[in-house]
């Protein structure tokens, strides 16, 4: 039989006319300009400098965070489904692609009679639609399974935590823990303390638009929507830090930057760290500089107290982090720059700088010395 | 009185030639007027995942500002979705389908066109925001309340659902076209359930766009009045439900991401069955698993908001149906792996990428049940790993059917064959650098790195899998390059295909490559399947 399948033949041509290269090269150049104009467009024009960040202040965090390495029950739940699943995946894989495989390397590039003139086989359609249906029915119910015992209630102690996220950070309020006046509960910034081996109910609010709260090693995520309480559980099992606490829906320019983390501590280090937070702040010494600080804190011109409070100091304003104990973080700015005083007067010189887009907006330009007291004072305050 | 001569048919002017095009009804300029306006966008968007690539091939990098950052990922996803791989099929099927089963035309001719020109103006509309320097920055979902009139006061989100406005009666219209057409307009002899793959795949997507675009107009066009009539029904401060939004947004975009696949499916069944030499095994179950992912396809929408703090029941039930479809899809798989199973194999440029496509989209379908695995999700929602996964099925799945596609059906739509050595090298290359691009994003994500971050920290050991991938991307570029430099090369070249250059056996491969203006000089009566193939002596059903 012979082949005229067209592939080799060299003798007929179907010219191109002159007039569709003209068109193809008007398409080619409409296509050249686009691009070079995207490119222009998003890395050559002037906008919120990205340059905010020397070495001094690397955003750096000296874990690597993972899915697979949990620390909690809830977390080591998942994973064990997650590996039970996988290697499920990973079987059917190799098998069916091994069969693909095999096929075409055995059937290639023989003479076309060989081909055999099958149209189908039920049998073997009901054998591929059945085998299928089961495997996925038991991994349907693995998951339920776990869905179940993930989110079931708790049963032993446990404590509460209002997680409120907003652009660009996330507040922390411990509601069970009140002064006994119960004036003032417990509030942090970006840093979630928490006591090992404990439930640790979460209620997840939005001040603004959604986002996201999850921590791999800890606990499956759960979005904070705004009109909404959302609520969730874990128990670390580990004491340490986890540092990739990060917000997983995209909530605006700094979304990637809007981290937080999870100190896992004994129980007697909680103990002692509640009650270290419910006492006002420390008031500066007579004459310090740290007392000009807190001077310049409350002025109301340098537009702190708008938007910061500091328990027994003063300040109105819910808008940004309630820096009380600001001294005891390990991280600013929403989690994502270390806790020193280098950072820190960065931060007070220019927030757009570090974190071009965040809400924490100045009035004035605050100077270098004022700058300083308020860099004593904050530093004391733990 | 003098006798002047002239040539029979006149060469038309170039200004003539270019308002036939613009003015044209007929369905075969129409459809390469998608194709290339698609290419021309993803060409574009490609340009944007080469930027998002960029910024993101180490930790810190600050060549790119988060805002610009977040208009790339937008308008990548907008555009790949909207501009290229949803009307790239009605393209192809606006040229094909009519041809597959003996027409002339597609039913309504001058619908047909204004629905490529609403394409064409939808996509202008949304890329003019660039010009007002108000780019569309919301994310493809668009999420209120960060799209709301409070958090984005500007015109970006505007831009967006206007351009989507017409996109979607772009898409309609076109299904609207499909669907009155292959009912209606079929060959004498040819029955409904003996359609080539193609045909048929294309009818049920059809279906599909009839059925959710709508739920994406009305879902835009609230959002458009909470932006500027004072409507508050996604605006949490006033009462109105962020939740709201996800459901209507997802019961589109959901079955549009079936719209993507099938008729990229069907393009694929062709093509194995052509180059295998064998009838397509099982059509009628593939044709039925078709139909099943359709329907299905509108049940497990909330698979996308597993985390949003459903109950138990409502998570359990979607994470039921998003199981329950793959089992349809598996049916495929197998039954094109049994159309390869004893066939007379040529690996030309259009068959390996077909069966790349099958490869691809069984990585992307396990990736795809792992996610509906309700806690699992939990944990890689919003990461790299479902960006990992939805690339393998976008393009590892509908992206390489496509080029299978261009590679089939060039010869039929101009005339000339493509180099194969050229398009052996895209393959090869396009298969290496998209699995170094996407694979290890299954990784970061499951080492915790989430999606739609314009930049990451040092420390957490993603900078090795991110450079992976960026490499992966610009192979990925490389090997589009070389593919638009075979199509020049071989326009060059101009080898005569003739008609069925792959002796293929459906019937738009009867009539001459380019077809006349009226397709067929005579209707084909069709008495069976794959018409061009006899019958075998044995051929058993």
């Amino acid at each position: 039989m012979t082949h005229c399948d067209g592939l080799g033949e060299e003798s007929l041509k179907a010219p191109v006319s002159s007039r569709w290269w003209l068109l193809f090269g008007i398409i080619i150049v409409i296509a050249l300009i686009g691009t070079g104009g995207l490119v222009w467009f998003t890395m050559g024009q002037p906008g919120p400098t990205l340059a905010a960040c020397p070495p001094a202040c690397p955003y750096t965090f000296p874990q690597v965070p993972s899915v697979l390495a949990p620390e909690s029950v809830e977390a080591e739940q998942i994973a064990s489904l997650f590996w039970l699943i996988v290697g499920i995946a990973g079987v059917i894989f190799v098998l069916v692609e091994g069969v693909l495989i095999w096929t075409v390397l055995k059937f290639k590039n023989r003479p076309a009679e060989q081909a055999l003139q099958i149209h189908g086989n039920t049998k073997l359609e009901i054998a591929w639609t059945a085998a299928p249906a089961v495997i996925l029915v038991g991994v349907m119910g693995l998951t339920f399974r776990t869905m179940v015992d993930v989110r079931a209630p708790a049963t032993s102690r446990s404590i509460t935590v209002n997680a409120v996220a907003q652009q660009f950070w996330w507040a922390f309020r411990y509601p069970e823990y009140t002064t006994p006046d119960g004036s003032r509960a417990i509030v942090t910034a970006s840093e979630l303390v928490v006591p090992v081996n404990t439930v640790i109910e979460i209620k997840l609010e939005s001040k603004d638009v959604e986002h996201g709260f999850w921590v791999p090693e800890l606990f499956g995520k759960m979005d904070a929507i705004p009109g909404y309480l959302n609520q969730m559980k874990f128990t670390p099992t580990t004491v340490g830090t986890y540092y990739a606490g990060q917000c997983t829906q995209y909530c605006g320019t700094q979304h990637a930057q809007m981290r937080f983390a999870v100190k896992v501590v004994t129980q007697a280090e909680f103990d002692a760290w509640v009650a270290s937070q419910l006492e006002p702040a420390v008031e500066p010494a007579a004459g310090s500089l740290a007392e000009a600080g807190q001077a310049a804190f409350l002025d109301a011109r340098n537009g702190c107290i708008a938007c910061h409070v500091i328990d027994g100091a003063g300040g109105v304003g819910l808008v940004g982090p309630n820096l009380t104990n600001v001294a005891e973080r390990q991280f600013l700015a929403g989690g994502i720059i270390a806790n020193t005083p280098d950072n820190l007067a960065r931060w007070l010189a220019s927030p757009q700088t570090v974190k071009p887009g965040n809400k924490m907006v100045l009035p004035t330009k605050l100077d270098q010395p004022t700058i300083d007291a308020l860099v004593a004072y904050l530093e004391t305050l733990n | 009185m003098a006798t002047v001569t002239r040539p029979l048919t006149a060469e038309k002017s170039t200004l003539a030639v270019i308002i036939d095009w613009l003015t044209t009804v007929d369905h075969k300029k129409i459809g390469i007027m998608y194709l290339v306006l698609n290419m021309f966008f993803f060409v574009l968007a490609g340009v944007m995942a080469l930027l998002i690539r960029t910024q993101l091939a180490w930790s810190n990098l600050k060549l790119i500002d988060p805002d610009r950052y977040n208009e790339l990922f937008t308008m990548h996803g907008t555009s790949m979705i909207f501009l290229v791989i949803v009307p790239i099929w009605a393209g192809f099927a606006n040229y094909i389908l009519p041809l597959q089963i003996g027409a002339r035309d597609m039913a309504f001719p001058r619908l047909n066109a204004f629905s490529f020109w609403l394409l064409f103006f939808g996509g202008l509309v949304m890329y003019s925001s660039y010009l007002f320097d108000s780019v569309p920055n919301g994310g493809w979902t668009a999420y209120p309340p960060l799209t709301g009139p409070q958090y984005t006061p500007g015109p970006n989100i505007d831009f967006w659902i206007l351009g989507l406005h017409l996109v979607g009666l772009s898409s309609l219209f076109g299904a609207i076209n499909f669907i009155v057409t292959t009912l209606n307009l079929r060959a004498p002899g040819m029955k409904l359930l003996e359609v080539p793959m193609f045909t048929w795949s294309m009818f049920v997507t059809s279906a599909m766009v009839l059925f959710s675009t709508p739920m994406l107009t009305v879902a835009i066009t609230l959002l458009l009045a909470d932006r500027h009539f004072g409507t508050h029904f996604f605006q949490a401060s006033q009462g109105g439900d962020p939740l709201l939004w996800q459901n209507l947004f997802w019961f589109y975009s959901h079955p549009a991401v079936y719209i993507m696949i099938l008729p990229g499916m069907g393009a694929i069944s062709e093509v194995l069955q052509t180059f295998s030499r064998k009838p397509l095994f099982g059509y009628r179950f593939i044709a039925f698993s078709s139909v099943l992912i359709a329907v299905l396809g509108f049940l497990v929408w909330a698979h996308h908001m597993f985390q949003v703090g459903s109950s138990l029941a409502v998570n359990a039930f979607f994470a039921g149906m998003t199981m329950i479809i793959a089992v349809p899809t598996g049916i495929k798989i197998f039954n094109w792996i049994a159309t390869m199973y004893g066939g007379a194999l040529r690996l030309t440029s259009a068959m390996l990428f077909a069966i790349g496509f099958v490869t691809m989209f069984i990585i992307g379908g396990l990736s795809g049940v792992m996610l509906g695995s309700v806690p699992v999700n939990w944990q890689v929602h919003q990461t790299y790993f479902v960006v990992a996964h939805i690339h393998y099925v976008l393009y590892g799945g509908s992206v390489f059917a496509i080029f299978a596609s261009f590679y089939y059906w060039i010869p039929k739509m101009t005339g000339w064959m493509m180099d194969e050595k050229l398009g052996k090298l895209h393959f090869w290359v396009m298969l290496f650098g998209f699995n170094l691009a996407f694979f290890p994003q299954h990784i970061v994500g499951l080492l915790g790195m989430p999606r739609r971050y314009y930049t990451y920290a040092a420390g957490q050991g993603w900078e090795i899998w991110n450079l992976m991938s960026t490499l992966g991307a610009f192979l990925i570029a490389t090997s589009v390059l070389i593919f638009i430099i075979n199509f020049f090369v071989s326009a060059r070249a101009a080898k005569s295909a003739g008609s069925n250059p792959w002796e293929a056996p459906t019937i738009e491969w009867a009539t001459s490559s380019p077809p006349p203006e009226y397709n067929f000089a005579k209707i084909p009566t069709v008495t069976r399947m794959n018409p061009l193939w006899e019958e075998h002596p044995d051929a058993g059903h």
